[in-house]
């Protein structure tokens, strides 16, 4: 009984690991977004001329801004993104190796089980 | 030299795993239709746009027209330079812009996105494929359990 406790736990621990990857999956497809969205402002931007108006969104206000400035916040948040995705590639194959792991291990125990309850069939029969 | 990992035979799977395939066959499917309905929307939004540049070429300096400050509520006002559109580039930048180079932005947005629904519209096909395949192979699998329940 103890036994079958102890596997619940652990299937219990690897719906826990694979929700959190799932997590992380949906979070690598926002920053993908982002990352798309800001590269395409970077190319519109490179592309206007020196004496381009510019303005950002603020709000609901327009609000005028250098065209330089411009480049440049959208180049930092460029980088702030491309960190920010290393990171959380960090973190899904860190946690896609612990889900094989707890897998493997919950596979295991229900092998075990298993030859558990042909041994004991085994047994009856004689 | 690493061995390339081979894929089991659809036929090799038990009832339960086919159902789990084609579960996540679906969520996948779902997923890219989503995301192609998403960019067929944005085509749409952008197609707008150009027809709305064509819209204000012949409009003049002086011009009057009625601007939506919400859906049911509009504004009399008065163009005083119809030849400068301000353009969205994203990420909450616009940019001031004539006609021409307007009109350039939303010909490459255009082209982009067309470029992401083929990719898309490729995907979905291949999905809906592997759908048929394993609906098949489910199919299969329960006549030949029923037709072993039948002879015993």
């Amino acid at each position: 009984m103890a036994d079958m406790a102890k596997f619940e736990e652990e299937v219990n621990k690897l719906r826990t690991l694979e929700k959190d990857r799932e997590k992380y999956f949906t979070s690598r497809q926002e920053m993908e977004m982002r990352l798309t969205e800001s590269k395409n402002v970077k190319a519109e931007l490179d592309l206007m001329e020196s004496d381009s108006k510019v303005y950002k969104l603020i709000g609901a206000v327009l609000v005028r801004q250098d065209l330089e400035e411009a480049r440049s916040t959208v180049e930092k948040r460029l980088e702030f993104i491309d960190s920010e995705t290393k990171r959380v590639e960090a973190s899904i194959s860190d946690i896609s190796k612990k889900c094989t792991e707890q897998r493997d291990k919950v596979m295991n125990m229900q092998k075990s089980f298993q030859m558990m309850a042909q041994a004991a069939a085994q047994a009856q029969k004689k | 030299m690493a061995e390339e990992p081979k894929g089991v035979p659809l036929s090799e799977l038990s009832l339960q795993q086919l159902g789990e395939l084609q579960k996540n066959c679906e969520q996948e499917l779902n997923f890219f239709q989503e995301s192609f309905n998403a960019l067929k929307g944005l085509l749409t939004r952008n197609e707008k746009s150009i027809s709305a540049l064509d819209d204000v070429k012949i409009a003049t300096a002086g011009h009057t027209a009625l601007i939506p400050l919400s859906e049911s509520l509009y504004i009399r006002a008065e163009l005083s330079d119809p030849s400068k559109h301000l353009v969205e580039i994203g990420t909450g930048y616009f940019v001031e812009l004539d006609r021409e180079k307007a009109k350039a932005i939303f010909d490459r947005k255009k082209e982009h996105i067309t470029k992401q629904v083929e990719t898309v519209e490729g995907i979905l096909k291949e999905k809906r494929r592997t759908r048929a395949y394993i609906s098949d192979a489910f199919q299969t699998k329960v006549q030949s359990q029923l037709a072993t329940m039948n002879t015993q």
